[in-house]
């Protein structure tokens, strides 16, 4: 699964530690997500699209899109 | 999460516990391997020893079970997939390097003891953690 992880919290100006404190994860979860060795669980997913105002789909896609 | 909690149940926690654990593995390994053990005799109650074990197990299980609870509840989620990644492939790990033992060397360098196999599941656990945390949970 890709996601729009990095790009999203660059427009915010927040560091990885600052999106974890968001989402209450640690910051290799964070780093972990981004680059792609992670994929996070539904509940997670949600919670990030959550905080972003946005859909889950909006934010991660499957490899192949 | 209360700052304890989340400080016992970080990525830098494990990392360092499993580290210790895989050190401890290498050296019980290696300290262990040539030191004989008593063989196992057989108990005056087959019956009753095989219900004591039984119920171990069960115990044994009973107690995994709570415990993974409160790892899910606490753990975040890449810590708790990390952790339930590398037990599975470190069991496995421990199943296959025992048998391969038991097949290729058991009968020339002797059986290993429970020690023994209780470093290789250390060991085993400790590698795949450290594999899981260097590619990821989806590798």
């Amino acid at each position: 699964m890709k996601n729009r992880l990095k790009v999203l919290r660059a427009e915010r100006d927040w560091s990885q530690a600052d999106l974890a404190e968001r989402i209450r994860v640690s910051r290799q979860a964070v780093n972990a997500i981004e680059t792609g060795k992670h994929d996070p669980s539904l509940a997670l997913a949600f919670r990030i699209a959550r905080l972003f105002e946005t859909h889950a789909e909006d934010i991660f896609f499957a490899d192949e899109e | 999460m209360p700052a304890i909690g989340k400080i016992f149940y970080s990525p830098r926690t494990f990392d360092l516990v499993f580290a210790g654990a895989g050190l401890l593995a290498v050296f019980g390994l290696v300290s262990l391997a040539g030191k004989p053990f008593p063989a196992i005799e057989a108990p005056d109650s087959p019956l009753l020893k095989g219900v004591i074990v039984l119920a171990v197990v069960i115990a044994g299980g009973a107690m995994s079970l709570v415990t993974t609870r409160v790892d899910q509840k606490c753990a975040d989620d890449f810590v708790f997939s990390t952790l339930t990644k590398s037990a599975f492939q470190g069991f496995m790990g421990y199943i296959l390097a025992s048998t391969l033992w038991e097949v290729l060397f058991s009968h020339s360098i002797g059986a290993i003891s429970t020690p023994i196999s209780m470093m290789i599941a250390m060991g085993s656990w400790s590698l795949a953690y450290l594999l899981t945390r260097w590619k990821g949970t989806r590798a």
